[in-house]
């Protein structure tokens, strides 16, 4: 088992670190520029912005964000272009010298060159450090660019309400849904079974954003009935300084339960769905009936024998559930206004953030790649005819 | 069925309960973002300037009922040399920062340098102090001081309005800046020989100051004491603060106890918020949702709801100098843009829109500035006029696909172009919508394209557009129209982005900005507003109304065109 479960860890060691440079490079080739967010002031009414003052500032911050060193280790470019194009950091400028160059480059625009910068480039020094970072294999992301604050700072506070969020609905959605799907299962034909299935297919079919909003209209809304607080995820004035965990738990409970039936009901309809049909197939085979023969309880058939061996489908969507709970959700974090990942990211994408989205990408991609060594290991722990494969 | 029941109920009631309101003599108030960072001198988002109202003193404010200026920290406005280059300040008597010691002409020139230093993380703000050649402190007197600018301005005093002046002592305890000239913390090649300059400035640029309020220091009567990221803002009136002698002036009011500033950038959550009675004051909430609560009269028997003009605008901006590839030369004719701007639904669009709350403008200026141009009228809306605009400036439909045409350069080019946005903004989606269906009508194919923020701003500044929907915000100070309207501003990717500009324009632009005798200033920037109106170079569209909401509880309401429209330190909970 444990031999199995090494050789899947070392597999996920490269695609981990593809999936960084993917990432990378796609947001280094995004549209904007992080330098012209920064250095251009939103404001428009009364300022002498001096243009010969901004090429400075322009090129201080390129050069204090890394932007004037090469993307990566290495580039591929028409051999008519020069090597030190990465030294152009305005967009603009770079787009009018590349058209400028193929116009003049001949035959020399269809060789390609490859040309090598060594370690002193942007991805290098993200992975590894240098310039007031350390580096994300020392578990720095650098520093966030609109916010100029460390990015591992930001995402932490944001990090711990989408987990706690994202958790609780995984737990709530399993432990709810089992026993209904099982219920359903084993007697496919009853009036509870039906009903179930109406309303799980109900619950299926709704988007977030409605349920949420449905939601706050009609327990947070003083003209139907005003019950729980319409937003955030905490009392106005925050807790007493001196509260323990468990009041600050009790505190923010009536501020969750809201948003934790927007994140739970869409995962409970379909697990519920998915295991009464495991089951159902299940229930028809011969080990089932030798079982029933030897006169088990139902209850030992149904949740010993019938639950753990249509448990795989289950896992598999665990495995892909889990990775989420990094991602947060956009809508019902904005609709309940909880700080959570979701808005964060969205904030850091439209913002040309990159530090924050890098973080983000790669938290996930690690959370993905655990939770399929996770969903590998308890498959073979399901069933060890998985072992051999 | 029933203890299930009876158990939900139980349940039901203990959740209710602790929808609490807050305790008397607090503020709730509704933000829709949060600051980027609270840094003194780092930070740009508007949030952040309304708190620094608060948190902060400067120099001057701006005087909210008349729009003027206002003496804050200083006894009086400055005295001025005829030449318009040296400002001669002097401090208030018995101003103290938090530690008791005096704010003196040292902390002004402090401040400076901070702004100044090429190392200061600031870059969008360093051109406002780009134009101080040196601040020369009195030497018999700590509390005066001479501001010595680089040339006349018409906002050399203006400028002051926007930035918290910051305590020397507790930004710079080693006193490093003090060693240096204005100048030298300007220039790159010394810098590189002074570590001790770095030293200091990577201790002021990091976060701390950003975002723990144990660094925040400021000379206002409120004081940052938490701020829970994604949540709020808590606010709190300083003991013993020096402004409690000055009761008249607004900036050194502090009336409730404590304000909090509650995130809320949902605005149907936000709209229940003030429903319960969670929020005190609003001034963000949408148009939809202010309509909707201004016909609850359950509602509007607990909160007062008002509408105030702002500076601010929204425009439709044409690309006056196309490439003539990519871009087609479409609206190189004022004639044209004159055209597109008959073909704006005005009426229709604010109706449907902005609950026909807002107003149009004709130009750049808010017709609540006293350089407003009344002598110019607004272009209404009238298809067949266009119609014959159109056909007269030879755009015509000569293979009768429906879509003008005309000969330009030798090719046939089709009255077809996109329109750029802001993806996200429904508004400004369907004023999109509107507005192509108005076009359509008259022959002409407008696609609507989102972008996000930073594709929209880089084609933009690029000119990399057909037509763009936008909005400026603007404030009290007298306008300075380089930055929108100057042709260098276009030359080098500024904000000048439909190509606006000819000699005599950017020479009216130069004589405005120098012009430091109000009445000529005036004169000047009527001229300017004409020269735009020939143009047409933006349709433009209307001005932007605040929606205001406050509690009942809270009295002493006064609501100001300037931004933030209401100033919280003085509204009084009632008896």
């Amino acid at each position: 088992m444990w031999r199995y479960a090494l050789k899947r860890f070392f597999w996920f060691i490269p695609t981990l670190f593809a999936v960084t440079i993917i990432g990378f490079v796609l947001l280094a080739n995004a549209p904007g520029d992080p330098v012209n967010s920064l250095v251009l002031s939103s404001n428009s009414g009364g300022s002498m912005q001096s243009i010969k003052d901004l090429e400075i500032q322009k090129k201080y911050w390129s050069k204090q964000l890394g932007l004037d060193l090469p993307l990566f280790y290495f580039s591929v470019q028409r051999l008519s272009e020069p090597d030190t194009l990465y030294k152009i950091t305005d967009e603009a400028q770079l787009k009018k010298l590349k058209a400028d160059l193929k116009i003049n480059g001949g035959f020399k625009n269809y060789i390609p060159k490859i040309t090598w910068y060594g370690f002193h480039n942007q991805y290098h020094r993200w992975l590894f450090g240098g310039n007031n970072s350390n580096g994300i294999v020392r578990g720095d992301f650098g520093m966030s660019i609109s916010k100029k604050e460390p990015v591992i700072v930001i995402l932490k506070d944001k990090l711990i309400w989408s987990l706690t969020f994202s958790i609780l609905s995984i737990l709530l959605a399993y432990v709810i849904s089992i026993p209904i799907g099982i219920r359903m299962a084993k007697d496919p034909e009853s009036r509870f079974s039906k009903i179930s299935q109406f309303v799980l297919f109900l619950l299926y079919s709704m988007p977030s954003f409605f349920m949420g909003v449905l939601l706050l209209m009609l327990f947070a809304n003083p003209d139907v009935l005003s019950v729980f607080p319409p937003s955030g995820i905490k009392p106005i004035e925050g807790y007493d300084d001196q509260s323990s965990l468990f009041t600050k738990i009790c505190d923010s409970l009536p501020y969750m339960i809201l948003p934790l039936i927007c994140y739970t009901y869409a995962s409970l309809a379909f697990i519920s769905r998915l295991t009464a049909t495991s089951i159902t197939e299940q229930l028809g085979l011969d080990y089932i009936k030798t079982a029933k023969a030897k006169g088990l309880s139902e209850k030992t058939i149904l949740w010993k024998h019938a639950l753990k061996n249509s448990a795989l489908p289950l896992i598999t969507v665990f495995s892909s559930v889990f990775p989420g709970v990094v991602g947060g959700s956009v809508i019902i974090e904005s609709i309940f206004t909880i700080p959570g990942m979701g808005l964060e990211t969205v904030r850091a994408i439209i913002s040309h953030d990159y530090p924050v989205v890098i973080a983000v990408i790669t938290l996930s991609s690690v959370l993905t790649i655990f939770s399929y060594l996770l969903a590998d290991i308890l498959y073979a722990w399901v069933d060890p005819r998985i072992r051999t494969y | 069925m029933k203890p299930v029941l009876y158990f939900l109920s139980v349940l039901l009631i203990a959740l209710s309960s602790s929808c609490k309101k807050t305790q008397s003599n607090v503020l709730v108030v509704h933000l829709m973002s949060e600051p980027e960072d609270m840094h003194p001198t780092n930070g740009a988002s508007a949030v952040r300037a309304e708190i620094n109202l608060y948190t902060n003193l400067s120099l001057l404010r701006v005087n909210y009922k008349t729009g003027e200026l206002l003496p804050c920290l200083v006894k009086a406005l400055p005295v001025v040399s005829l030449d318009g280059l040296n400002y001669n300040y002097e401090l208030k008597n018995n101003m103290t920062w938090d530690d008791g010691t005096p704010i003196t002409a040292r902390d002004i020139l402090f401040t400076a340098k901070a702004s100044k230093c090429l190392y200061t993380n600031n870059p969008g703000f360093k051109p406002y102090w780009e134009n101080i050649l040196d601040i020369e402190e009195d030497p018999n007197d700590i509390r005066k001081f001479t501001v010595i600018m680089k040339r006349p301005y018409i906002l050399n005093t203006w400028f002051w309005t926007d930035f918290p002046i910051l305590q020397e002592a507790f930004y710079d305890k080693s006193k490093t800046l003090s060693k240096y000239k204005n100048a030298q913390l300007t220039d790159s090649v010394f810098l590189q020989t002074k570590p001790d300059v770095k030293k200091w400035a990577d201790e002021f640029n990091s976060s701390k100051y950003s975002t723990d309020p144990q660094f925040m220091n400021g000379g206002g009567p409120y004081k940052i004491t938490k701020w829970d990221k994604g949540v709020s803002i808590t606010l709190e009136k300083k003991k013993d603060h020096w402004s409690g002698n000055c009761k008249n002036d607004w900036y050194c009011q502090a009336n409730p106890d404590k304000i909090i500033l509650k995130l809320n950038s949902n605005n149907a959550s936000a709209l229940l918020e003030l429903k319960n009675g969670l929020i005190d004051v609003s001034t963000v909430i949408d148009y939809a949702s202010f309509s909707e609560l201004s016909k609850d009269e359950n509602f509007k028997k607990n909160y007062l709801l008002k509408l105030a003009d702002t500076y601010n605008y929204t425009y439709v901006a044409m690309n006056m100098k196309p490439d003539g590839q990519k871009h087609k030369k479409l609206f190189t004719d004022p004639d044209v843009r004159k055209a597109m701007a008959m073909l704006t639904p005005y009426e229709q669009i604010n109706k449907t829109l902005y609950e026909n709350h807002n107003k149009r403008v004709i130009g750049p200026i808010s017709p609540n500035k006293p350089d407003f141009n009344t002598a110019l009228s607004p272009i209404a809306f009238d298809v067949e006029a266009a119609k014959d605009i159109l056909d007269e400036a030879g755009w015509t439909d000569t293979d009768n696909d429906n879509i003008r045409d005309k000969m330009v350069d030798g090719e046939k080019v089709k009255m077809e172009f996109n329109i750029n946005f802001i993806k996200g903004s429904k508004v400004w989606e369907d004023l999109g919508k509107q507005l192509s269906e108005s076009m359509g009508k008259a022959g002409i194919y407008a696609m609507l394209n989102p972008l996000d923020y930073n594709g929209f701003f880089g084609a933009a500044t690029g000119h990399d557009f057909d037509m763009i929907i936008g909005a400026w915000q603007s404030s009290a100070p007298p306008e300075d129209f380089s930055q929108l309207w100057h042709s260098s501003s276009w030359t080098n990717h500024g904000l000048n982005f439909t190509g606006f500009g000819t000699p005599q324009s950017d020479a009216l632009i130069d004589s405005i900005n120098t012009c430091i005798n109000e009445p000529k200033r005036i004169e000047l920037s009527k001229r300017f507003q004409q020269l735009v109106y020939d143009e047409q170079p933006y349709i433009f569209m209307f001005t932007q109304t605040r929606r205001v909401i406050v509690s009942k509880k809270w009295d002493n309401l006064e609501i100001y065109t300037e931004y933030p429209g209401v100033l919280l330190n003085t509204l009084k909970l009632k008896d």
